[in-house]
Order: structure tokens, then sequence, then C-alpha cells
């Protein structure tokens, strides 16, 4: 009989070599088998089919960033609201005070960016 | 689910509150020119700030706990809240002046104090990891923005980005160390984990795990070798706010470090001494020899702080190395003491750029001739530079007597004796400023611009009084010290 611990070790070294082997045997293979066709557009990079126009690191409006902070930050408000939505009745009252707690930070949040004017586009 | 017990975070609900005050009137304030008269923010946060130290002053004595046992209100606590509080209080007087002469007075910028403050408070009264945690990270972003403040300037991007890329690689680290105690020991209360570990503080689990925490927060108080960040971020940063992290981040992780290790590892008190004495004299190597070579004054202070870190640090190792708080009394008489001469010596930094905003760039030769020019501001950075070495009848003075009298008491004498002569090292580094400041003539005349605003001399008033007062008097303090200590291991 084996050492419990040891054992484990093993059956998880089993599969760890398993999982790798099949891993170098699925890219060799299809390295092996596949059909090769050489065309100068396979190199291009794949933008939904349209031919690309021009490098993709162009500069941005600094504005988009400013936005999608915003938008990160009230999404997760939202991802926050769930899981307290769920259990609000086990929670009881101090749970809904909280929420309001909660929703009234982000709110300053809020009003201090649209007075500074993150929501103009000019 | 109950009602929480609010009491023992009033301070940092007033804090709060006021932070957010300051955001919703900060757009609204608009002058002719378009900049804004700030004089209503600066009033907002600093009534935030004394209400805080004000409320915390009469808490003290409690002894509650609130959400579930994550935080305490007891003397130990109160104690980093109002010496927060004084501190914070005074970086914001400092700063209106310098933000006006850099022409980027904003009201974020007391918003940012304040909530980081809140941080610091937390991690001081958190008996919990995961709300350590929480506190340092509020703490920590809330540094991040500050270091950029003048984003215009490169050297401010490069200060902000170092602290962002180093401080969140540091809490990554504490985060892993943090998830390890808790797959230990499974819970995250100090004293539920040091419960639960007991007596196997010696098995390798453990110790990986104290090392993990032990690293994130010794990133944070610039122990080498992981004090890489220090210069950089302190030199970039604007003068008001590396004065404000090189006390009050660094003091809110002292305090953890002593509220936390002792309480939840006391298995392994020898391994964490032990690895806190090699930190310390590491530092405060580091510290003192590269500040021998600075020929800018700000950087000069940057290795300085590091210096005194390794010098606080002895005091933690000691507490380690003799599995009691005691030696922990002098590394909190020391951190008071240096939130005050610290604050003096980074203020008078930042005094001396608002009277020279275009020519002043911190260096050596630059301080030549203030004893003639400003005597006043020559004579008060020659007293903080005194303390900041140790010279008897100064608040630095007491705090290493108090440090280095506790690492005695847990038979490291030796350690005591390297502190010692690497003190004596560090006064040719202060006192060659002082020796330009009334021995060298200027090479060249500045154009000076007076007077100096109210809220500044009031800032340099202040810390140059309590320097000399703890220098004097310290009595007080160790009282309340041994209280705080009372508080938190009884």
């Amino acid at each position: 009989m084996v050492n419990p611990a040891i054992d484990l070790v093993i059956q998880l070294g089993i599969m760890f070599a398993i999982g790798a082997a099949m891993a170098m045997a699925f890219i060799s293979i299809s390295h092996l088998l596949s059909p090769r066709s050489t065309n100068p557009n396979k190199s291009e990079p794949y933008e939904c089919g349209v031919v690309p126009k021009s490098d993709a690191r162009a500069p941005f409006n600094v504005h988009y960033y400013l936005v999608a902070v915003l938008f990160v930050l009230f999404d997760l408000e939202a991802v926050f609201i769930y899981p307290w939505a769920v259990s609000l009745r086990t929670l009881g009252t101090p749970a809904l005070a909280e929420m309001f707690v909660f929703i009234a930070i982000l709110l300053v949040g809020y009003v201090y960016a649209w007075k500074k004017g993150v929501f103009e586009w000019e | 689910m109950q009602w929480p017990d609010l009491v023992p975070v009033i301070p940092e609900l007033i804090l709060l509150v006021a932070a957010c005050v300051v955001l919703l009137v900060e757009p609204f304030l608009k002058t002719e020119d378009g900049r804004g008269d700030k004089t209503a923010v600066i009033a907002i946060a600093l009534t935030g700030l004394l209400g805080a130290l004000v409320v915390s002053l009469a808490l003290v004595g409690q002894d509650r706990e609130s959400f579930a046992g994550m935080l305490v209100l007891d003397d130990w606590a109160v104690f980093f809240k109002v010496l927060f509080a004084i501190g914070a209080g005074l970086v914001i007087l400092m700063s209106p002046g310098y933000l006006e002469a850099h022409r980027r007075h904003l009201g974020e910028f007391y918003a940012l104090v304040l909530l980081a403050v809140v941080g610091m408070d937390l991690m001081a009264a958190a008996r919990d990891f995961i709300l350590l945690y929480v506190a340092l990270e509020l703490m920590a972003i809330s540094s991040y923005v500050l270091a950029a403040f003048f984003r215009y300037r490169v050297r401010s991007n490069e200060s902000s980005l170092k602290y962002f890329l180093t401080g969140s690689f540091a809490s990554a680290i504490m985060l892993y160390g943090i998830s390890l105690v808790y797959g230990l020991a499974g819970a995250t209360g100090y004293a539920a984990v040091g419960q639960a570990l007991g007596g196997r503080g010696g098995s390798a689990g453990v110790l990986l795990a104290v090392f993990l925490v032990a690293v994130g927060l010794g990133f944070k108080v610039s122990a080498a070798p992981f004090h890489m960040w220090t210069p950089d971020v302190y030199q970039g940063a604007p003068t008001p706010i590396a004065a404000f992290f090189s006390v009050g981040p660094k003091t809110a992780a002292f305090a953890a470090i002593m509220a936390a290790f002792i309480v939840a590892f006391p298995g392994a008190v020898q391994e964490w001494g032990v690895f806190f004495i090699v930190l310390s004299i590491a530092t405060m190597l580091v510290g003192n020899l590269y500040a021998l070579v600075q020929t800018n004054v700000k950087r000069m202070l940057a290795y300085s702080s590091i210096a005194h870190a390794g010098y606080l640090l002895t005091g933690v190792g000691a507490m380690g190395w003799a599995g009691n708080s005691y030696p922990g009394h002098g590394v909190m008489v020391y951190l008071a003491a240096y939130t005050f001469m610290n604050l003096g010596a980074f203020g008078l930094l930042a005094y001396l750029k608002t009277q020279m905003p275009h020519s002043f760039d911190y260096s050596l030769k630059q301080m030549a001739g203030l004893g003639r020019r400003s005597p006043w501001a020559a004579v008060l950075l020659s007293l903080f530079l005194l303390s900041l070495t140790g010279i008897p009848g100064t608040a630095g003075f007491i705090g290493k007597f108090y440090v280095f009298s506790g690492v005695v008491w847990a038979d490291l004498w030796w350690l005591a004796v390297i502190g010692v002569l690497l003190s004596v090292v560090s006064a040719y580094y202060y006192l060659r400023v002082i020796i330009y400041m009334f021995f060298r003539e200027p090479e060249e005349e500045y154009e000076v611009r007076e007077p100096i605003s109210g809220g500044m001399a009031a800032s340099l008033a202040v810390s140059a009084i309590a320097t000399v007062v703890i220098g004097i008097l310290p009595s007080w303090l160790w009282d309340s010290v041994a209280s705080a200590f009372n508080a938190l291991f009884d």
C-alpha cells in the first residue's frame, strides 16, 4: 500500500503527462498531415474579411478611455447588485441600507464625472 | 444580518463624507480666469480631518469591535488615527502654495489625501487579513494617483508608474501569502489564525505564508531589498506628496505588521523575527550608504527615509526575536517622532520650491547661502535634520533611544550597535546640508518669491514644535504608547 498522499501525486502526474502528450500529439499530427497552400493573403491580419486599411495602432481620442473606464465602473455596480438582490431577503434591512450607501458613493462619482464634462462630445 | 456597530469607524466615515463633499464641490468652483478658488475645498478637507481627530481623541479608552471582529476600536487604533489625521492635516496645510506655484491646484488632491487616510486608519484598526488588504489597496490606489498629480511632467508620470507597478506586485505577493494563511488556518482574522496555527508555526507552509505577507508589507515600508522604487517615486512626486508617502503609508504598514504578526503567527516568532532583523540590517546599510552620495536633497531624504525604516525594523525584529511586544513600544514612539520631523524636512523643501518655482531643483549646491537668504527656513531645516540625525533634545533622539533600548532589552545588543553606528554615518549627510546652508556662498543669486503662505507656516511651525516637545517631554507619548500596547495584547 502506497502512502495516499504520494498516490495522489502519482495520479496527478500521470494525468499531467497524458495531457501534455495529447497536446503535443495533436499539434505535431496536424503539422505533419495538413495540406499546405502558400498565398500572400494568408499572412495578412484577418479583419472580418475586409482588406486591412491601416495600422491598428492609431491614436484614439482620450475621451474613449474615460467613457470606457466609467462603463467598467457602472457595469461592476450591476455585478454587485445581482447577488445582493438574490440574498436580500435573508440579509434584511441592514443590507438594503448598505446598498443605498454603495449607490450614493457611486452617484458622487457620477455627478463628478458629469460636471467635469466626461459625457460631452464635441 | 445585524446592524453593524458604526462607532469604531466614525472618524473614517467623517473623512469619507468630507472626501465626497470635496469631489462634489470641486467641479462647481469657477472664477473668471477659469482656475477656481480652492479655499472652500481646503476648508472642507481640513474640517474633515479636524473632525476625525477630535472624534478619535474622544474615543480614547474604548474597547469595541465591529463588522464581525474585522476591525476594532482600542487605544492602539486611536493612536494611529490621531497620528494620521495630524500628518495629513500638515500635508494639506503645506500643499496649496506649492500646487499654486506649479499652476496645478485641483480640489481632487484633497479628496485623494482624505481617502488615503481612510485606508491608513483601517489598516491600523484591522484585525483581519482581508480588511487589511482592502484598506492597503485603498491607501495605495489613492497614492498612485497622487504621485502622478503633475501629469504633464515626465518625472511625475515615471514616479506614479513605478509606484503602481512595484506596489501592485507587492500587493499580489501579500495576497498570495494571505491565501496560504487561509488555506492553512481556515480563517482570516488575526486571532483566529493564531489559534488555528498555534504551535505548528515552524512548518514549511506557514513559514512560506509568513514570508510572503512580510515581503508584501516590506515593500510598503521600503525595506531593502524591496526599496528600489522609493527614491524615484519620492523624487518625481510633488514634494508635499513625497512628504505624505514617507510618513503615512509607512506608518500604516508598520502598524499592520506589529498588530498582525505577533497575534497571527505566534508559533513562528523566531523565524519572522530573524527575517525582519536581516531586512533591518540591509535596509539601514542601503539607506545610509546611498544617502551619503546623493547631491539632490529630496533624493537624499528619500534614502534617509529608507534608513529610518531600517531603524524601525530593528524594533520589529526584536519583537519577534523576544516573542514579546515590548520592543514595539519604541517603534511606535519612533513612528510618532518620525512623522513630525520628516514632514518638517520635506515641508521645508516644498517651501523652498514654492519660493523659487522655476529655479529650485532641490540640489545641494542651491542650499548654499540659505542661512542668509531666509534665516528662519534654514534654522527650521537644521532643526529637522538634527532631529533626523538623532541629536539629544529632539524627537529623533527619543525615537532612536526607545527603539534601540527595546532592541537591547531583547538581547540583541549587537543590532543596536549597528544601528547606532549607522546613525553616526547618517550625521555626515544631514550635517552637510546644514554646512551648505550656513557656511557656503551661493554660486548665483536666485529670484525669490515671498511671502510664505499662512498654511505652510502653520504646518512647519507645528512640525517644529512637535519635534522639540517630543524631544524634551517624551513621557506623555510613552504613556499613550503603553496604553495602546495594553489594548492590543491583553
